[in-house]
């Protein structure tokens, strides 16, 4: 018995060896153009999708062992296409490009803003339904631009722009919280899920001057622009309603437990013009909402934990016992005017990005029931009520500043 | 004793192959939480369906401990006469090979549909029906070794789809819990119960050829609870990840160890793991080859099933092909009213009825059983 | 589970049972009375070969019996013929009145080597000559006598070469079967250590010796053996390869099922646990049966370290065992089928790296892969010192000339080369070799099917291991069927302490092996006190 199968396998697989080699899936990699992100514009012919993408240039990446690419050349290529769906945008590439385009790898997920105000749910339907694409790529709103510009925009020390746009992604996150995080798997999540709305990441376009004085060589063609990735673009269903800037995406992050570090600067106490920058370490948020005689209120808890970063002037406060204490409340009212600003937006633009419908319905869901038809009524009028608990734990190295002498 | 097949297995390999069979058709396809109402009980659904089909198995075994000796097809001739017992084999028979059809179908519209898209389905048929025809054909102990090997490494990569998306998970998804009540949840049940009861019917095959036919009942119900509580488990994770868009999912757990990156360096680790479910869905296909293969034999009464295990793989290839359209063809089947009628027909009917005909016959005399 | 086990395997044997003849042993001619006659025959069997030494002798004081010596020069202990055969035959102070009074009188008492044995035949006593022993006949009597004085040039002991430790015993088998059964009796020194010994090989009689531990290898296992080595009926046994391929149970099957080894310790660990060792004359190679797959990537050594290194260096051996088998397969299916899988930096490196290369990336593994198969065995087949040099030299500027010439990317190189590393990781060379041609199937798969092909194939492989038996032993052992009691030592290895029971399979006729709880503890407080006082007591 073992024989025969044996045989019968050898027999297979030189079938399959001989017959099968060269055909179907089978795609070299060096005959794809790796997406490393795509932008999604309203075409200037009426009814279509444009379709710009950034496909990356391996040789001039400089992978190879002799270092093939050269530092002049750009790293990655932009070229755009239309179709009516996404998918037939995708398929028109070929008549432009020699490679065929490869989505596993595409990082970025860029709407233009006069799109995204249109509804983007029938252009994210193909990054779902394909097994190409990354079903973690970020979502991300150019704000006030095409998101064909947007692509045009370069980064420094990184040749890639979309891996750039990473580190700043990630150093935002992490050192700032000043991002909305949204990959696509969250943004398609909070598009079906009750009670809540979808948030993008915002990005903007910074001109460069195109006069350099920066010392050393330039060897690329001369950047143009240059991109800021900060703060969020606020959705309700799918179509784009608003922005939440730095300190309200910093204020969302705070609800939603998502502040990871940061710096909040406060007035120094007694001497109003000068400031104090503290360092965020660790912070916890949540929220509960409840409903009381037919109203829902929700109650925002913060605690959050800084060290002291920096001090302008002279402060002591071994010599000035309130100040520690006064410092700590100063810095619980910044955190409490982050979560307001980012509440009153939302509320204003009549979004639940916090979930709060969401949370309800968790928690109560009969009450959901009733109130899901009308939540878009009552999601303004919410009253929100901030708990932040805020406490400075170490000093650094100094206890007090240097104090010069008079 | 008949020698149609001489091997004998313990009650172990039982577990392994019966608890793969039941993994197979949830990681690949997760078959009652594709357009589910309320995809958030989807795990209530999957541990009641999983809790229903523990007395199914165990009315199986003490139908089949009657006649610790005899497969199911062997018995129901002796208990319903000639033509109807044959009858009954025969429905039995092509049940199993339409299961078997359907696992294979699913496995190649899971490649064709995200992995290989331009590889045509029937290679992948082929390929795994012809691999789990050799299995089947070297016998029982083989598949049951088989399984007892291969369930580890399919334990592992469940595992694996429990651990690393961590980030992704939150499990505040799951709740509100049974939110609209108890019935957006029966017909997913239903369905998680046929697909749960599905392989037991093999239990009537493989019974006497177990060490011990008296543990069958004890270790199918292991194999219930081992496979049931994993897939409600993973039905909890694909909840708590995917949140309300799960019900749109074709392959949710594909979907999910889409997400997996193992330390930076493997990033999309799905077409490993669909690996991990190609080998359990093999180890189904392999068990029910062999089981039917045994069967025809036993109905026509020839001495080696050997000869059944290639023209009735070529069946399940055929059948995979045309019993489905398309893979929304699938799914239309995998509603309750559809698989649930089929499969609780078949498999509650003919055992029900021959339990019946047995109570009638009364205990058989120990000259009987010989 | 054993007896269906057997059943299946003597059903497949049984119709060989009785075709098995014994041993085709030589023509079944008597000893002629007549010296004469003997001496003619004898010279003829051998067509005057110049190292056949015969010589015509008059025994005793009267010289009136003769007598005839035979021996084959380079065979025999000269010294040993002279001095205990020729010296005691002429000796003149021997009073014989007939030559059967000459021949017993030799045989029982004068011939003074410790090993005389009586032949009947002629062919017997040829026989007998040609293995090294020194025959005597004498006139008139139709047998003959075969003193052993076998000695002959061979190698002393040595370090094994194939098999090298850094822990461990430095011997290894030598050529002759003496000096290796020796090696054995002086590790087990115990009656219970049986050796049978028979004759393989119508004209090249080697010799093969079946050893095994009485009482703790399995009957059935033994008498299977036997079988197996009755039923041989071939020309010459050259070497234990040679024999192995008669007595395989998978022929065809990439995967050995007989374990061989040049190292004492591992084939006395082998009978310890039930197992049977084939000695064969001629070779350092030593059988051994029923081998499963966990013996084969395992070491000596892994039993000589302690009980967590052994395991994590088997690990490491295991994983390079899958490397060997798999990495070159992975690695066409990923990059040309799964190219998601790979973070982004890497894949554009490797995109990079196969800029311009002509080849499909399957073409380019088979092509890597035979380049570098050809320098393993060329590197085998020169002189030792010369050999690494090319290896090394061959492989550096072979992999480093072909990515220049941009027929090879650099990350293919190095995914050949580490692959080519692991499977020298592979203890045993038979397996290895096995798993070089199975390597080759697998990047065809791939190169088709992407991983579902290597699915494929690692499923058929896995299917095909399961059917395997060695000597009715399942292949997969410990791991399938899943035997919970062996997986202390298959994988991992546990502690000495731990290592109670044998296999199941080989040694369930005494399954213990050492006493239980032999875990070493400091000792408890109590017994502290205890030995504190008799030290005292001791003192006074």
């Amino acid at each position: 018995m073992p024989v025969k199968s044996m045989l019968k396998i050898v027999v297979l697989v030189l079938l399959i060896g001989i017959t099968m080699t060269g055909c179907w899936n089978r795609r070299e990699i060096e005959t794809l153009g790796f997406v490393m992100a795509v932008g999604i514009d309203q075409a200037r012919e009426g009814g279509k999708i444009q379709l710009t993408v950034h496909v990356a240039k391996p040789f001039a990446v400089g992978g190879g062992a002799d270092g093939k690419g050269t530092m002049e050349e750009k790293p990655f290529w932009v070229v755009s296409s239309t179709g009516y769906t996404v998918f037939e945008a995708v398929r028109n590439f070929l008549s432009q490009s020699p490679r065929r385009l490869f989505w596993g790898h595409n990082r970025f997920i860029l709407i233009g803003e006069e799109f995204a105000r249109k509804g983007v749910q029938d252009v994210l339907d193909t990054f779902v339904r394909d097994g190409e694409p990354r079903q973690r790529a970020w979502v991300v709103v150019a704000k006030g631009a095409r998101a064909s510009d947007l692509l045009q925009a370069e980064f420094e020390l990184e040749r890639m722009p979309s891996q750039a746009a990473m580190g700043i992604i990630q150093g935002s996150r992490t050192g700032l919280s000043t991002i909305g995080k949204s990959m696509l798997i969250d943004f398609i999540q909070k598009l079906e899920g009750e009670g809540i709305d979808p948030i993008a990441t915002r990005a903007e376009i910074v001109p460069r001057p195109q006069k350099f004085d920066i010392r050393g060589e330039l060897k690329r063609e001369k950047i143009g622009a240059s991109a800021r990735i900060t703060g969020a673009a606020v959705f309700k269903d799918d179509k784009l309603v608003g922005w939440l800037n730095k300190p309200e995406t910093r204020g969302f992050n705070w609800v939603m437990g998502k502040v990871r570090s940061g710096i909040i600067v406060i007035k120094k106490p007694g001497e109003e013009d000068r400031f104090i920058g503290l360092e965020i370490l660790r912070a916890k948020g949540g929220f509960k909402p409840e409903i009381k005689d037919g109203r829902v209120s929700v109650t925002v808890r913060v605690e959050a934990e800084a060290n002291v970063g920096d001090i302008q002037g002279f402060l002591d406060p071994l010599k000035s016992p309130g100040v520690w204490a006064s410092m700590e409340r100063r810095m619980a009212t910044v955190i409490r005017n982050e979560v307001m600003a980012a509440v009153a937006k939302a509320q204003e633009l009549d979004s639940d990005i916090f979930g709060f419908g969401a949370e309800l319905n968790r928690r109560n869901p009969k009450k959901w029931a009733e109130l899901k038809d009308r939540w878009d009524e009552e999601f303004p009028h919410v009253d929100v009520q901030v708990e932040v608990k805020a406490k400075l734990r170490r000093s650094g190295l100094v206890i007090r500043s240097t104090r010069i002498k008079r | 004793m008949n020698k149609i097949e001489g091997g004998k297995i313990p009650a172990r390999q039982l577990t392994a192959m019966l608890a793969l069979s039941r993994i197979a058709p949830f990681t690949i396809l997760f078959p009652m939480i594709t357009g589910m109402e309320v995809p958030q009980d989807a795990w209530i659904a999957s541990l009641l369906g999983m809790l229903l089909s523990i007395p199914f198995a165990l009315f199986v075994a003490r139908l089949g401990l009657r006649f610790p000796d005899k497969t199911i097809i062997e018995y129901s001739e002796r208990l319903l006469g000639r033509y109807l017992g044959k009858l009954v084999g025969l429905v039995l028979i092509w049940y199993l090979i339409s299961v078997a059809a359907t696992t294979t179908r699913a496995v190649g519209d899971a490649y064709t549909i995200a992995i290989m898209p331009e590889t045509p389905i029937l290679v992948f048929m082929v390929v795994m029906v012809f691999l789990a025809a050799n299995a089947a054909r070297c016998g029982l102990e083989v598949v049951g070794r088989l399984g007892e090997h291969s369930i580890w490494i399919v334990l592992f990569f469940l595992i694996l789809m429990f651990i690393l998306p961590f980030d992704e998970m939150r499990f505040k998804n799951l709740a509100p819990v049974l939110a609209r009540g108890f019935r957006p949840v029966v017909e997913p049940m239903g369905t998680a119960f046929s697909f749960f009861s599905m392989h037991i019917i093999v239990l009537g095959m493989i019974l006497p050829y177990l060490n011990k036919p008296k543990d069958a009942a004890r270790y199918s119900v292991y194999a219930i609870l081992i496979s049931g509580l994993l897939m409600t488990w993973l039905a909890a994770v694909l909840v708590a990840v995917f949140g309300p868009t799960v019900s749109g999912l074709v392959m949710p757990a594909f979907s999910l160890s889409r997400l997996i990156s193992i330390a930076n360096f493997l990033e999309r680790i799905e077409a490993i793991t669909m690996g991990a479910w190609t080998l359990s869905a093999g180890i189904n296909l392999a068990l029910f080859l062999w089981a039917s293969a045994v069967g025809l034999a036993q109905l026509f009464g020839v001495s080696r099933y050997q000869p059944f295990v290639y023209p009735l793989g070529a069946l399940v290839v055929a059948f995979g092909i045309l019993f489905y359209e398309s893979n929304v063809d699938m799914q239309i089947f995998f509603e309750f009213r559809n698989i649930g009628v089929f499969s609780m027909a078949v498999t509650l009917g003919t055992t029900a009825v021959l339990y019946l005909a047995a109570l009638m016959r009364g205990k058989p005399s120990p000259r009987m059983r010989r | 589970m054993l007896e269906g086990l057997w059943q299946l395997l003597f059903r497949r044997r049984r119709h060989g049972q009785d075709s098995g003849k014994t041993q085709t042993g030589p023509a079944k001619e008597q000893i002629s009375s007549k010296l004469q006659v003997n001496y003619e025959r004898i010279k003829a069997a051998f067509g005057n070969s110049p190292d056949l030494v015969l010589r015509y002798l008059e025994a005793g004081d009267q010289g009136k019996i003769s007598a005839l010596v035979v021996h084959i020069d380079g065979l025999c202990d000269k010294r040993l013929v002279s001095e205990t055969v020729v010296e005691h035959i002429t000796d003149i102070n021997h009073k014989w009145d007939s030559p059967e009074q000459a021949y017993v009188d030799l045989r029982d008492r004068l011939l003074s080597v410790s090993g005389v044995s009586e032949v009947n035949s002629l062919g017997e006593f040829i026989t007998h000559v040609a293995s090294g022993d020194c025959g005597v006949l004498v006139d008139g009597i139709t047998r003959g006598l075969a003193c052993d004085t076998r000695a002959w040039e061979h190698r002393g002991v040595e370090e094994p070469t194939t098999e090298s430790t850094i822990r461990g015993t430095k011997e290894g088998f030598v050529e002759s079967l003496r000096t290796n059964t020796s090696l054995l009796r002086r590790r087990i020194r115990d009656p219970r250590l049986w050796i049978e010994e028979l004759k393989i090989g119508r004209i090249s009689k080697t010799s093969v010796a079946i050893v095994y531990i009485s009482g703790v290898a399995e009957d059935k296992i033994v008498q299977e053996v036997r079988n197996r080595l009755r039923k041989i009926d071939v020309d010459s046994i050259q070497e234990s390869g040679h024999l192995e391929e008669f007595i395989e149970d998978a022929p065809f099957s990439p995967f050995p099922t007989i374990l061989r080894t040049e190292r004492p310790d591992k084939v006395t660990g082998a009978l310890l646990e039930g197992r049977v060792a084939l000695l064969t004359d001629g070779t350092p190679f030593a059988l051994i049966v029923p081998a499963t797959f966990t013996m084969f990537i395992t070491t000596p050594e892994d039993y000589y370290e302690r009980y967590f290194i052994g395991s994590a260096i088997r690990l490491l051996r295991i994983a390079s065992f899958f490397i060997s088998l798999t990495l070159p397969s992975l690695y066409v299916a990923i990059t040309t089928f799964h190219q998601e899988m790979l973070p982004t930096p890497l894949i554009l490196s490797i995109a990079a790296q196969r800029e311009g290369i002509p080849f499909p990336a399957v073409v380019e593994a088979v092509i890597m892969e035979l380049i570098f198969e050809v320098l393993r065995e060329a590197g085998v087949r020169l002189p030792r010192l010369v050999g690494p040099a090319v290896s090394i030299i061959g492989g550096l500027v072979l992999g480093e000339a072909a990515m220049r010439a941009g027929l090879a990317s650099p990350a293919m190189v190095m995914v050949v080369a580490f692959t080519g590393i692991a499977s020298f990781a592979t203890p045993v060379f038979s397996l290895a070799i096995g798993v070089r041609l199975l390597r080759f199937l697998l990047i065809a798969l791939a190169g088709s099917l992407g991983l579902f092909g290597v699915v494929a194939g690692m499923f058929a492989l896995l299917i095909h291991q399961i059917t395997l038996r060695s000597f009715g032993v399942p292949y997969l052992e410990p791991l399938a069927p899943v035997v919970f009691s062996d997986l202390k030592d298959a994988l991992l290895r546990a502690p000495w302490w731990a290592l109670n029971t044998r296999p199941k399979f080989v040694g369930e006729k005494e399954p213990t092996r050492q006493a239980p709880g032999l875990r070493p503890k400091p000792p408890s407080r109590e017994e502290k006190e205890v030995h504190h006082l008799e030290g005292k007591e001791g003192g006074k």
